[in-house]
């Protein structure tokens, strides 16, 4: 089945991409040689900012500044782009030594010849500054917020670091709210989020490898793990499948998740995506690769496996019991949001025998002249509940909320009264769809939404035995999956003990010693063993022993 | 190579675990009352303990003939042409069996869950659902049923526990009245069943420890004991040893007695969940080695276009082979056991004397030349 | 072929639609049965009257609107059919119902005395071969006809039918039956030397029939009392006041369960009477709780009365010379309920006494049951199937004349009774003037 989908993916891959067109790498280094050919050789300044010009054209953000040194021996010009760059970082630190009439020190001897060298040495003060040696790797920069210089008869240019753009503040995030734990979250500048992360992981081994990737938006993108931690064969296959990328645009981490994920046509999300900082980080610690992508604040963590995603951040920060029984709980709501309705109608109009008496004489006086057989009135209420729901999310808030009391509790109730579905079902798609929202992961969520609906139909053509036919088709999908080289169910297949104990239970910290055992990473062990501070002998005692002590002297006075 | 994955030996010894127990405990309990009366549940011990001499062949002549399979040392041992036809003999044994578990869990779903259903529903179902996990191949096959494992071992322990309220000792009593006779005689089905064990034989090239296949096994059958005594004993308990023999299905029935408090009570969809998965991953083992075997037969690189073809004629024949659950019945309890054992012990008792034969002359050959 | 690949499933969709729904009952087409009566009438043709409890779930669960077409009627319909088997008795009831039979919420499957004699194994084996009906179904057996229990009234709970599956619970706690499943039936059925037995239902008659004077006993007292008769009435009929202003126009009958049907392989053989069935339940050891009345041998004429908590019994054969017989231990449990006399029991003296009188009483009992069970010939028991387990060539020597040999056979009975609690008093309160 898979393999169709991949031939096939293959197969459509090839029409849509003639070669050459769009994989023109190397047509195009070809036309940058032309025109470096055409314009270098000169290096005058006039010519360079014209071919500045023929580049960026006439955009109304690009600004051009062109002033001799103070001496007057040098023309020099900066380029940058409106909003992306810091002025005052080029005021005070450019453009004015540079002007400066009082040249001092080896400054003063600036001229033609030296120029590069002196500019770069003593005249200008930026953090930041690169050698670009030519136009086009400059420029590249300057699109991206950094600053040009040109030098009058040089090709080299030198490029400072200015970038500095109004962009959201770091902010709880609104898809993973958490009751305990911190509240930053991504935002959609990637150098804000390396700084959560290292702030995070203060470890030397820690490391940010920059890629690029989308021709024409050159989205940075991020792999970030440890490196002493992280199993290398899983770092090397991420980086492979992340250097193939090619197309021309990237605007979210979701087009990278689609370009490197295992199985593309499966409806299961084979990457968990996060917004908070602080799970992005644990999945580093754990040997896992984290992507972070300019522009977004999701960020991709691989490998994956299915059961991360009945996984809260929050379990760990709560006592363990907590964690443990919300872990269960959502493992209940997972299955029922995948199969009530389904089971409900095989049992309904199926296995009769199932339901307790009592509770089958009051579905049966409900069902009494309800129109549709069960499986209909479950496909209306499901497909209307989905309408409601994508409503809801589209609308202003304001709106929002009138549109969900008429079309929830006026529709629902006028539906019953009228007798076209019986409260049951009502029930029934409720409890499911209030299910599905507690699972945390959303991508994961939707997944399960979509498949209940063959489930559904399933369960009315062959009852409980169509549910567990679409089960099975499940379970074999499922566990032929795999994210970078783990299985997809890990660790509930290949794993060991302890980690499908962790996977469920979340033992308390100390005694977590062990990283996930699949993951197969350099460094296996989180602590030496199970260590737990106990209180020091008689510490308590004492403590209690000199406070009543206090007290009674407090009495006496 | 037809195969690529590798599965571990606790995965291997999990297959065949399901292997061995999945279908068998749904008629056992009936076919060995008939046979043994009050003695069923020593019969079904005695019997299950017998797959360990197939077992111990299994792997000694993988250890004798490492990296290949039964299909492939079948020629290493007796040549290219009788190799192949003894080869050509498993692959038809595992398709007749696999048709033999289809036609199984069609008449229980039929006669037990959706009586108007046809029964073609239900054997194509499942044979498609084989189809498709032989197509992902034993890795794939092997993590689904470490999943299912744990759903089947539950609820049977499940249902188990919550007869107990029902149970009556005196049903066992006395042991072994008559004789050791009727204990052999009932022993010879659940032999059949883990004689089946001899699928272990197709997978033990693939596993990552090879050497450890013999454990994965032993591991298997163990289990299997238990698991299918207890439910033996179970079910006895309940119904007496000769309610139990006129019976169908006894382990169906059986769970439809659990009433406790009224609250758990009504767990039948619990033994077709269980069922249905269990039979799923038994039948889809055989049609692996079958659809594997051809391939080796014919010298294929790839087993999988054989998929297709190979289920159409699984599904026709578990339709065609009996024409009522009788038949079905009487086969089982008095032909097939006696098949099986060809397949599960005559003939790789055949493979394993020439191979030992052969091995012999080979090494005085090297003797003499070394002389 | 990759492409064709991809259209499989949706050839495949709509071939499963093809060939599904056979067996979609939806719910509101199914006419529920919660209990079944089974009449046999010898000498016909067309023997067995299947009677259906059906229930009406619009009346049962009055669902707020759903209920409102259904209210004041009775939510249980009875629909009869009469055939040669009763599988046919069953499809001719079906006849008259316009929804499907089903069957597999139905508890109770009453016999009438005809078919109990006729034989348990037609009715068995429609039990078990339906693949609808449980074996957790309880079996009853009516003298009479069992019809005639459905057609009555309820009284306490939503239908006729729970008041039979209640009647059933209670006995638990009273031990005036033994309810029987049906497995539990074909269990001792299939078992040699091993006979079933089953609770027996029927219509007992009202508080005048069993007082014949209680009327006019009624009018005396009422007459004596003068004005204050309303009190005394009142006082006086503590067995349910409201009840006697209907009682008079028309004498009700009520449903009991009354002892116990014995059965001779899967013939009805006889009744144990509710004295009988005790002894029987002590024999079988399944004594639950009971009050025994043993008189008071400090103070004759008084009575004390025991609230029996739990019971073990010991059977062992024993075979001598070929002569077999049984030894029966039976230890009793019980608490003081109440006493009639003033003298304090609760010494070890008197309490030890009234262990041996609680014994004795036991052992009448069982004594009055075995009789009984030897007069049928019916081993309910299970004496055979305890030498069986015990002696088994003995067993098998005597093969196939067990019911005979049973008549026959010795029993000694060993009862050892323990009073452990006396209730919240410690001695009776001295009444003080």
């Amino acid at each position: 089945m898979n393999n169709a989908f991949l031939a096939l993916a293959r197969k459509l891959g090839k029409k849509i991409k003639p070669p050459g067109k769009f994989s023109g790498g190397k047509e195009e280094k070809k036309r940058e040689e032309k025109v470096r050919e055409k314009y270098d050789p000169g290096g005058s300044l006039r010519e360079r900012l014209d071919q500045v010009k023929e580049r960026l054209g006439e955009s109304s953000d690009v600004v051009v500044r062109q002033f001799a040194s103070g001496n007057g021996r040098v023309r020099v010009a900066v380029v940058f782009i409106d909003g992306l760059v810091d002025k005052k970082i080029i005021h005070d630190h450019i453009i004015r030594p540079i002007q400066s009439e009082r040249l001092t020190g080896k400054a003063s001897e600036l001229n033609r010849s030296n120029a590069l060298e002196t500019l770069q040495q003593h005249l200008t003060s930026g953090g930041e500054l690169w050698v670009a040696p030519d136009l086009t790797q400059a420029l590249k920069r300057v699109l991206s917020g950094d600053t040009a210089l040109l030098i009058d008869g040089e090709i080299k240019i030198l490029v400072f670091g200015t970038r500095f753009w109004q962009g959201r503040m770091v902010d709880e995030p609104a898809t993973e709210a958490a009751v305990r734990g911190p509240r930053e979250g991504f935002t959609e500048t990637i150098r804000v989020n390396t700084s959560l992360l290292r702030r995070r992981i203060h470890h030397e081994k820690l490391r940010f490898e920059t890629m690029k990737a989308g021709r024409r938006t050159g989205t940075d993108i991020m792999l970030v793990y440890i490196d002493d931690v992280v199993n290398r064969r899983v770092l090397e296959e991420v980086r492979r499948r992340v250097a193939a990328i090619d197309t021309d645009s990237i605007l979210e981490s979701g087009y990278i998740e689609e370009f490197i994920e295992d199985s593309p046509w499966s409806m299961f999300p084979q990457i968990e995506h996060t917004e908070r900082a602080d799970k992005a980080a644990a999945a580093i610690l754990e040997g896992r690769v984290v992507i972070l992508t300019d522009n977004t604040p999701f960020a991709l963590i691989v490998p994956t496996s299915f059961f991360q995603f009945i996984q809260a951040s929050e379990d760990y920060y709560e006592r363990p019991f907590v964690g443990f029984a919300l872990r269960l709980l959502r493992l209940f709501v997972l299955n029922v949001a995948l199969m009530f309705p389904a089971i409900y109608v095989a049992v309904v109009s199926f296995h009769q025998e199932m339901l307790p008496t009592p509770l089958l004489l009051s579905i049966a006086a409900t069902r009494e002249g309800v129109p549709f057989p069960a499986v209909g009135e479950a496909l209306l209420m499901e497909g209307t509940f989905e309408v409601l729901r994508e409503a809801g999310v589209r609308l202003p808030k304001t709106v929002g909320q009138a549109i969900s009391i008429v079309g929830g509790l006026i529709v629902g109730d006028a539906a019953i009264r009228a007798g076209i579905v019986s409260p049951a079902m009502v029930i029934v798609v409720s409890a499911t769809a209030i299910s599905t929202f507690a699972i945390p992961a959303f991508n994961a969520s939707i997944a399960l939404r979509l498949l209940r609906f063959p489930l559904l139909i399933l369960a009315g053509i062959m009852g409980l035995y169509g549910v567990i036919f679409g089960l099975l088709i499940m379970l074999l999908h499922l566990a032929s999956l795999q994210s970078f080289g783990v299985p997809y169910l890990s660790p509930l297949v290949h794993g060991t003990y302890d980690d499908i104990m962790k996977t469920f239970a979340r033992p308390p910290w100390w005694m977590s010693i062990k990283r996930p055992r699949l993951l197969a990473t350099s460094d296996p062990r989180r602590q030496s063993a199970t260590v737990h501070t106990r209180p020091a002998p008689g510490y308590e005692r004492e403590l209690f022993h000199d406070a009543a002590e206090d007290n009674s002297d407090a009495g006496k006075r | 190579m037809p195969e690529k994955g590798k599965i571990s030996p606790r995965q291997a010894g999990e297959l065949m675990f399901i292997t061995t127990t999945s279908a068998a405990i749904l008629l056992m309990p009936a076919i060995t009352a008939e046979a043994a009366g009050r003695d069923a549940w020593l019969s079904v011990m005695a019997g299950t303990m017998s797959g360990f001499v197939p077992l111990a062949i299994i792997t000694w002549l993988s250890s004798r003939h490492p990296g290949r399979t039964l299909f492939q040392y079948c020629e290493d041992i007796l040549g290219r042409i009788p190799g192949k036809a003894v080869a050509l003999s498993f692959v038809w044994f595992f398709l007749h069996v696999n048709a033999i578990i289809v036609r199984q869990f069609g008449d229980f779903l039929a006669t037990a869950f959706l009586p108007e259903t046809p029964l073609s529903v239900f054997n194509f179902s499942l044979v498609l659902l084989a189809a498709l996990a032989t197509h992902y191949g034993l890795e794939t096959i092997a993590r689904a049923n470490e999943f299912i494992i744990l759903l089947v071992v539950s609820s049977l322990l499940t249902i188990v526990t919550l007869s107990v309220v029902h149970w009556d000792p005196r049903t066992f009593f006395p042991i072994m009245a008559e004789g050791a006779g009727p204990v052999f005689r009932g022993a010879l089905l659940p032999a059949y069943f883990s004689g089946q064990i001899i699928t272990l034989a197709v997978i033990l090239p693939y596993l990552t420890r090879p050497g450890q296949g013999v454990f994965s096994g032993a591991a298997a059958l163990l289990g299997t004991v238990i698991i299918l005594t207890t439910g033996v004993i179970a079910v006895q308990a309940v119904f007496g040893p000769e309610f139990t023999a006129a019976m169908r299905f006894p382990i169906h029935l059986f769970v439809r007695t659990i009433n406790i408090g009224d609250v758990l009570t009504r767990f039948e969809p619990l033994v077709m969940v269980t069922w249905v998965a269990g039979v799923f991953v038994k039948a889809s083992v055989f049609y692996y080695c079958a659809a594997l075997g051809l391939a080796q037969v014919f010298g294929l690189g790839e087993y999988r276009p054989l998929v297709l073809s190979l289920g159409v004629i699984i599904a026709a024949f578990s339709i065609t082979l009996f024409a009522d659950v009788t038949e079905l019945t009487f086969f089982l309890a008095r032909v097939g056991p006696f098949y099986g054992y060809l397949y599960s012990l005559g003939l790789p008792l055949l493979l394993l004397a020439v191979s030992l034969i052969r091995g012999l002359l080979a090494g005085r050959q090297e003797e003499k030349q070394d002389g | 072929m990759g492409r064709l690949r991809f259209l499989l499933p949706f050839l495949l969709f709509p071939l499963l639609l093809l060939s599904g729904c056979w067996s979609r009952v939806e719910i509101n087409k199914l006419a529920i049965v919660k209990a079944i009566a089974i009449d046999y009438l010898p000498g016909r043709r067309a023997p067995y009257i299947v009677t259906l409890a059906v229930i009406r779930p619009a009346a049962v669960a009055g669902g707020g609107d759903a209920a409102a077409g259904g209210e004041g009627g009775s939510p249980t319909r009875l629909f009869t059919g009469v055939g040669a088997t009763i599988d046919l008795a069953l499809a001719r009831a079906g006849f008259n119902i316009s929804r499907r039979i089903f069957l597999s919420h139905n508890e109770v499957v009453l016999l009438g005395e005809e078919t109990a004699r006729h034989g348990l194994h037609h009715i068995t084996d429609f039990i078990i071969r339906n693949p609808e009906m449980r074996l957790t179904n309880l079996l009853l057996v009516v003298p009479g006809m069992a019809h005639e229990i459905l057609a009555q009234g309820e009284r306490l709970e939503a239908g006729i039918t729970d008041e039979i599956i209640g009647l059933l619970e209670q006995s638990r706690e009273t031990s005036e039956a033994h309810p029987q499943e049906t497995f539990l039936v074909l269990r001792r059925l299939s078992t040699p030397g091993f006979d079933p037995h089953m609770p027996v239902l029927k219509l007992g008659p009202h508080l005048s029939r069993v007082i014949p004077e209680f009327e006019r006993e009624k009018r005396e007292l009422q007459e004596r009392a003068g004005g204050s008769g309303q009190e005394g009435k009142n006082g006086g009929g503590g067995q349910g006041g409201g009840e006697s202003g209907s009682a008079e126009a028309a004498p009700q009958t009520e449903l009991t369960l009354a002892g116990t049907a014995a059965f001779c392989g899967d013939r009805l053989a006889g009744y144990l009477n509710e004295i009988e069935t005790r002894g029987f339940l002590w024999l079988a050891g399944e004594m639950r709780a009971a009050i025994i009345t043993i008189s008071d041998p400090q103070a004759p004429g008084e009575k004390i009365n025991i609230l029996i908590t739990g019971n073990i019994t010991k059977i062992k054969p024993m075979v001598k010379e070929g002569r077999i017989s049984f030894r029966v231990e039976i230890a009793a449990e019980g608490d003081l309920a109440s006493q009639g006399s003033h003298t304090n029991l609760a010494t070890p003296e008197k309490i030890s006494g009234l262990n041996s009188a609680l014994a004795g009483a036991v052992k009448a009992e069982t004594k009055k049951a075995l009789a009984k069970m030897q007069e049928l010939g019916t081993d309910i028991v299970g004496f055979g199937a305890i030498l069986n387990r015990g002696n088994h060539k003995a067993f098998k020597a005597i093969g196939d004349r067990w019911p005979e040999v049973f008549r026959e056979i010795k029993v000694d009975i060993h009862v050892t009774a323990n009073i452990r609690r006396t209730g919240q008093l410690s001695r009776p309160v001295r009444i003080i003037r």
